[in-house]
């Protein structure tokens, strides 16, 4: 019976991490299409395509409210938009790329039947570092991206502010607790492994 | 190390080997190994039960305390 259970366990963290090894490859694809589109977007003359249509700004309030700031923008004039957007995407790229990493080598020490061990509690330690540093990173990125919005189209009285996300910051600090207490587990495994 | 093992004493006095001490005793040779090179940290008392009663021997045959070079065990 528990046989059973370590089986079905360790079949469900290999999938796990055949899944996590698929969205890291996926980041790191995405992190560098975006990293390039942005180093290209630098050097584009401000009369490149001269005419093309660049798309439409809008703002979405919630998940239900959309403001349609200005409609028929031309590529140069979004220029400056997808510039800011391309490097902020490719870094929330970037840091899923370490975060799944270190999430991947996790998964394959539970999978191998040793969870508790000094290196993954140090993964931990570095996981909950990624998603306190990107949440604060994001916000800023977001900032950045809204910010240039409003240059292209402003709208009378309306500001962007900088504010911190606590609920990633919260989840981080979360995550360093778990890297305690995988801390001390693999003390005690280390305990008990030498104890005959 | 203060507290060290004597089992390669008490082994060559009952002339046997490890592994045969394995068979009786019912843990691995690597873990008893590790017992007589004083690797490990503890030791269960149903292990210390066990390895006397294979050996028909005290627990005191098998441990020794030796005082530290440093001195740390006097207090």
């Amino acid at each position: 019976m528990q046989n059973e259970m370590k089986k079905r366990a360790r079949e469900a963290t290999r999938v796990l991490r055949i899944l996590a090894q698929i969205l890291f490859w996926l980041c790191v694809a995405g992190a560098g299409v975006c990293a390039a589109g942005g180093i290209v977007l630098l050097f584009v003359p401000g009369d490149f395509l001269q005419g093309m249509p660049g798309g439409r700004l809008s703002i979405e309030l919630g998940d239900m409210l959309v403001y349609r700031l200005h409609e028929g923008l031309s590529f140069q004039d979004m220029l400056p938009l997808y510039r800011v957007s391309s490097f902020v995407i490719s870094v929330c790229f970037l840091a899923g790329v370490f975060f799944i990493h270190q999430m991947a080598q996790l998964l394959k020490a539970v999978e191998e039947g040793r969870p508790f061990t000094p290196d993954n509690a140090k993964r931990l330690t570095i996981m909950g570092l990624i998603l306190i540093a990107f949440s604060i990173v994001y916000r800023i990125g977001m900032f950045l991206i809204l910010q240039t919005t409003l240059n292209l189209a402003p709208i009378p009285e309306m500001d962007v502010t900088l504010s911190l996300d606590m609920n990633g910051i919260f989840v981080g600090v979360l995550v360093l607790v778990l890297a305690a207490i995988f801390r001390y587990g693999s003390y005690l495994q280390d305990e008990y492994d030498a104890t005959v | 190390m203060a507290i060290i093992t004597r089992l390669d004493r008490v082994l060559a006095d009952r002339k046997m080997q490890l592994n045969e001490l394995s068979e009786k005793v019912g843990i691995s040779v690597v873990n008893l190994s590790n017992l007589k090179t004083g690797k490990v940290k503890a030791i269960r008392f149903s292990t210390l039960e066990a390895v006397c009663e294979a050996l028909s021997c005290q627990p005191g045959d098998l441990l020794e305390w030796v005082p530290d070079e440093g001195g740390a065990g006097e207090e």
